[in-house]
């Protein structure tokens, strides 16, 4: 079931890099934000979201904070890992076993081709009230996120590729000159 | 995608209802929140949603005729007569809805006016009023005539930043 594939891929997934889609859906199920990009990841902990449309914004990752840059705002927000594991799909995909640690999971049954499990929070404050995460054989391909305001956000991957070299580079971030950092 | 406005396009005229979509960031002292705005403007209520960059909720701001909600992620909901104390309270800075409606819109709220800059192209660059200054930038052309893609709002200590990525009814 998609339990066992979600433990299979975090142990044979010690990095990975993807593309990924995103759309907001809000109550009424009407798309209200759409993005693309880029992910890469390397257990535990580090990563970096490269949101290329349709506007520059970086999610990073590395290994002890949580970066969000906004080009356009020219503004950087930080916060420790640790308090972002419950409200960061990126961070949670980036974890050791972080998903079980904080939900508890149940068998969702197939849809669209995919096995599917739900994550629903084990303490009240993450932000998430559910996640859904749909899987083709061991490959996650759909990660499905729902918030307190009935928001729901799609997130598609496409063209994983396991374990590839990754610049550990890619997981460093400096605020670019000039620009407003809020956080710790 | 949006287009710069051709030179000599006058601004938009005040829109009684508008969709804006975009990133915001407020800071106030150490406070402050950013992620990406929903905001739906119509003259006797007001809607606005901000979502963290993964798209989760943060807070949504409701304003009717008897006043204003606001609900964060956590699900509580607070309730007072108008936003500035509200938002006070609840994010710890003070939020100027009923003017900001106008201000985003490159319009001066009511009231009186300190200070109006037009640009060269006869658009208002900057404008001061009741202790704030407003700052425009990055126009678009749109159906109505050229909105602002980039608002900076400072005053009280506060300061906003609006990045408008679509213009909607």
């Amino acid at each position: 079931g998609a339990i066992d594939s979600l433990r299979a891929f975090v142990r044979e997934t010690q990095s990975a890099r993807a593309q990924f889609s995103q759309v907001v859906l809000d109550r009424a199920g009407q798309p209200r934000q759409q993005a693309a990009g880029v992910m890469v990841f390397a257990r535990p902990g580090r990563f970096r979201w490269t949101y290329d449309k349709p506007y520059e914004q970086v999610i990073v990752g590395d290994g002890a904070k949580l970066w969000v840059y906004d080009k356009d705002l020219e503004q950087v927000t930080v916060k420790p890992l640790g308090e972002a594991l419950g409200s960061s799909p990126a961070a949670l995909l980036a974890g050791d076993n972080e998903i079980e640690k904080f939900f508890t999971l149940r068998e969702a049954g197939s849809r669209d081709g995919l096995a599917w499990l739900e994550a629903v929070p084990k303490s009240r404050d993450t932000a998430f009230e559910q996640i859904r995460m749909g899987f083709a054989g061991n490959g996650l391909r759909v990660m499905e996120l729902k918030d307190s305001f009935g928001n729901r956000t799609v997130i598609r991957f496409e063209h994983l590729e396991r374990n590839p070299r990754l610049d550990p580079q890619l997981f460093r971030f400096t605020p670019p000159k000039g620009v407003d950092v809020i956080g710790e | 995608c949006a287009t710069t406005p051709p030179p000599g396009m006058p601004s938009a005229g005040l829109m009684a209802s508008f969709h804006l979509v975009g990133r915001i960031s407020v800071r106030q002292g150490e406070q402050g929140f950013s992620g990406s705005l929903d905001w739906w403007h119509r003259p006797a209520a007001d809607e606005l949603q901000i979502l963290s960059p993964l798209g989760q909720g943060v807070a949504r701001l409701v304003r009717g005729p008897d006043g204003v909600s606001l609900t964060t992620a956590d699900g509580v909901v607070e309730r007072a007569l108008e936003a500035e104390s509200l938002t006070e309270r609840i994010l710890g800075l003070s939020l100027p809805l009923d003017p900001l409606a106008y201000w985003v819109q490159a319009q001066p709220a009511p009231g009186p006016l300190e200070l109006l800059r037009r640009d060269q192209d006869g658009r208002i660059a900057a404008l001061e009023q009741q202790g704030w200054r407003i700052e425009y930038g990055a126009w678009r052309a749109a159906p109505g005539g050229a909105l602002p893609g980039r608002i900076t709002v400072e005053g009280h200590g506060l300061r906003l930043k609006l990045v408008v990525d679509a213009w909607g009814p």
